[in-house]
């Protein structure tokens, strides 16, 4: 896997549209059918990142993209204080419809907890839809 | 910009529209994310408020919606039925808006239209 991208977001709410600018200037070579998609899902993990993350105002979301021939993926990641991993769970009204999306639109997708980080990843597969 | 709440409309043009008695088209343009759904929720509260018996909502002009809009619709969908008021969200047939609609299933439970004369 190649890196494509690596930065460090400032959280607020404005978080989700600076991912998803980054996003679009990736090289479009390869990636023109999934990049809506992938904007779509680093927009709704930076969000669940700044809500949920329980960031404090000087900390960093990473946004993390890399490819091979055939798979593009994205990881998120952030100082979590979050007490468990995230998990999707049945949406409603007031939310739960971000990593349900993730689960619904990437080919693979997997969260992790370490100590002081969350991390949820995401896969697309780049062959099937070339 | 701030709005009387602090609301920044982050990016996200807002026009509000009165075209028939009791008839209140809301619609926002630009990217709805988090930054700016709280900016719309404002506007649609205010639209309200002024008595509309008949609320649209035209989600054509957006090129980006994620989950924060989506949540919002469904709010808005919610109070529209207790309040027994009618409401509608045109979509275009494709483009990223109506797939998070389908995505999410929200597009079985929302009243979506592709034609705002399909509203009135």
């Amino acid at each position: 896997m190649r890196t494509l991208l690596e930065a460090k977001l400032n959280t607020g709410l404005r978080a989700a549209g600076q991912a998803r600018r980054l996003v679009a200037q990736l090289d479009a070579n390869g990636l023109e059918n999934v990049k809506e998609d992938i904007a779509l899902l680093v927009s709704e993990l930076v969000t669940n990142s700044y809500r949920y993350g329980g960031l404090r105002r000087d900390d960093t979301i990473s946004l993390t993209v890399s490819r091979s021939a055939s798979t593009i993926r994205v990881e998120i990641s952030d100082p979590g204080r979050g007490t468990t991993v995230p998990a999707p769970r049945r949406p409603t009204a007031d939310g739960g419809w971000g990593l349900e999306i993730v689960r619904r639109t990437a080919d693979r997708w997997g969260a992790r907890k370490d100590v002081g980080e969350t991390t949820v990843w995401f896969e697309f597969d780049l062959s099937e839809r070339t | 910009m701030n709005g009387p709440r602090g609301g920044s409309t982050g990016g996200l043009e807002i026009s509000v529209e009165q075209p028939a008695d009791g008839v209140v088209v809301v619609a926002p343009s630009g990217e709805l994310d988090m930054s700016n759904a709280e900016a719309l929720e404002e506007a649609i509260e205010h639209a309200r408020r002024d008595a509309a018996a008949n609320l649209i909502l035209d989600l054509r002009g957006l090129t980006f919606m994620d989950s924060s809009g989506l949540r919002l619709l469904l709010d808005t969908w919610n109070e529209s039925q207790l309040a027994d008021r009618r409401m509608s969200v045109c979509v275009a047939k494709t483009g990223l808006v109506r797939r998070v609609l389908e995505i999410s299933g929200c597009d079985t439970i929302l009243p979506v239209v592709a034609d705002l004369d399909e509203a009135f």
